[in-house]
């Protein structure tokens, strides 16, 4: 087990954004996370990732507590880019190398070239896609046991959000978790191995996508559905 | 390839590529791809990839040939033998569904005499 979110409640002044969350996250497994906005994605992402604190109850990455310092373990990719729009190319692969140790500069000038970005440019003059597909190359280049994803298809177009998956699914670290917070879930079933799904700060889905098909003989999205209407 | 909603993907992986090799589609002896490059014609993860190769290998319609990579069996003979399998799972299901239509044996017979009577082009032969 890679990590253990336990009894995890986070609240930002009046609003809960997660409220008594239990969950793990295997090794080598992909996780869907999924719920409405202001369902708490994000919040847990964050928590996840090392970048937010919790209010109640406790995260262990591995066997220890989780801290910053795991944060070399860990790959973030945000829901809002972290560079501004006139950073050139060539200093983020200066600013990856300085910071992180993992980080594979020939692996993602590779990636770079094979997704038919130009390194000479800045990010303003990159589409939409290719900057996510850019962004994507850079944190996947990072050696982590663990890969977290917000929101990377959010703005594209069917063929580069598949492009987008594709990347995701091959181009990280074998043997790595990795967990994307979508609400793309019909689109990309295939791909999860576990489904988390998360309605007002609560986690109401925890299940495994062989058991939703293999047992309850439904699809992913309908099996929420039904799991959504129980909960009232 | 389009995903049903009533069995673990990994186990459809596994129909789809005997269906493929009982086809001649993927020929024997024919290379198959890396697991990665596999999972994303498939529109899986490595890992549901692997599984269902792993399965295929213990069935021995697969095998990895030490740095060459993996290749599907040019056993004929376990060729075969998976045609046979499958005739027999879509025979079972046929023969089930009719019964529970509450069909009898002698007209699910007679249809499939009549239907394997039909020529290519839909006429039927009155022999």
């Amino acid at each position: 087990m890679l990590m253990e979110v336990r009894h995890v409640s986070k609240r930002y002044g009046k609003k809960t954004a997660l409220a008594d969350v239990s969950l793990k996250l295997e090794k080598g497994k992909l996780y869907a996370l999924c719920g409405n906005n202001g369902a708490g994605k994000s919040t847990l992402m964050r928590i996840l990732a090392s970048v937010e604190r919790v209010d109640q109850g406790d995260v262990l990455f591995e066997t220890h507590s989780l801290s910053y310092l795991d944060r070399k373990e860990i790959a973030y990719f945000a829901d809002e880019s972290f560079f501004s729009d006139d950073v050139e190319i060539e200093e983020i692969f200066d600013l990856y190398e300085y910071f992180f140790d993992d980080f594979d500069r020939k692996k993602c000038e590779r990636l770079v070239y094979q997704n038919g970005i130009d390194r000479n440019s800045a990010l303003s003059s990159l589409s939409k896609g290719n900057r996510v597909k850019l962004e994507l190359s850079f944190t996947l280049s990072r050696r982590a046991k663990l890969y977290l994803f917000d929101e990377p298809f959010a703005s594209l177009d069917p063929l580069a959000r598949e492009e987008v998956m594709q990347m995701i699914v091959s181009c990280g670290s074998e043997d790595a978790t990795y967990v994307i917070a979508t609400h793309l879930l019909a689109e990309f079933e295939s791909y999860f191995d576990q489904v988390l799904f998360l309605q007002d700060g609560k986690l109401i889905v925890d299940q495994s996508v062989d058991k939703i098909l293999g047992e309850k003989q439904m699809g992913v999205q309908d099996y929420l559905k039904t799991c959504l209407r129980a909960n009232g | 390839m389009q995903y049903q909603n009533n069995e673990p993907i990994y186990l459809q992986i596994i129909h789809d590529f005997k269906s493929k090799i009982v086809s001649g589609a993927y020929p024997p002896g024919s290379k198959v791809l890396p697991v990665r490059e596999c999972a994303i014609a498939y529109a899986v993860n490595p890992n549901t990839m692997q599984k269902a190769l792993s399965i295929l290998e213990q069935e021995g319609l697969v095998y990895t040939k030490r740095t060459a990579g993996r290749f599907i069996s040019e056993d004929a003979g376990r060729i075969a033998r998976l045609k046979e399998e499958m005739v027999s799972v879509y025979v079972k299901r046929l023969v089930s569904e009719m019964r529970s239509f509450g069909i009898s044996d002698e007209v699910i017979l007679t249809s499939v005499r009549e239907e394997l009577k039909r020529n290519v082009d839909g006429s039927t032969s009155c022999k």
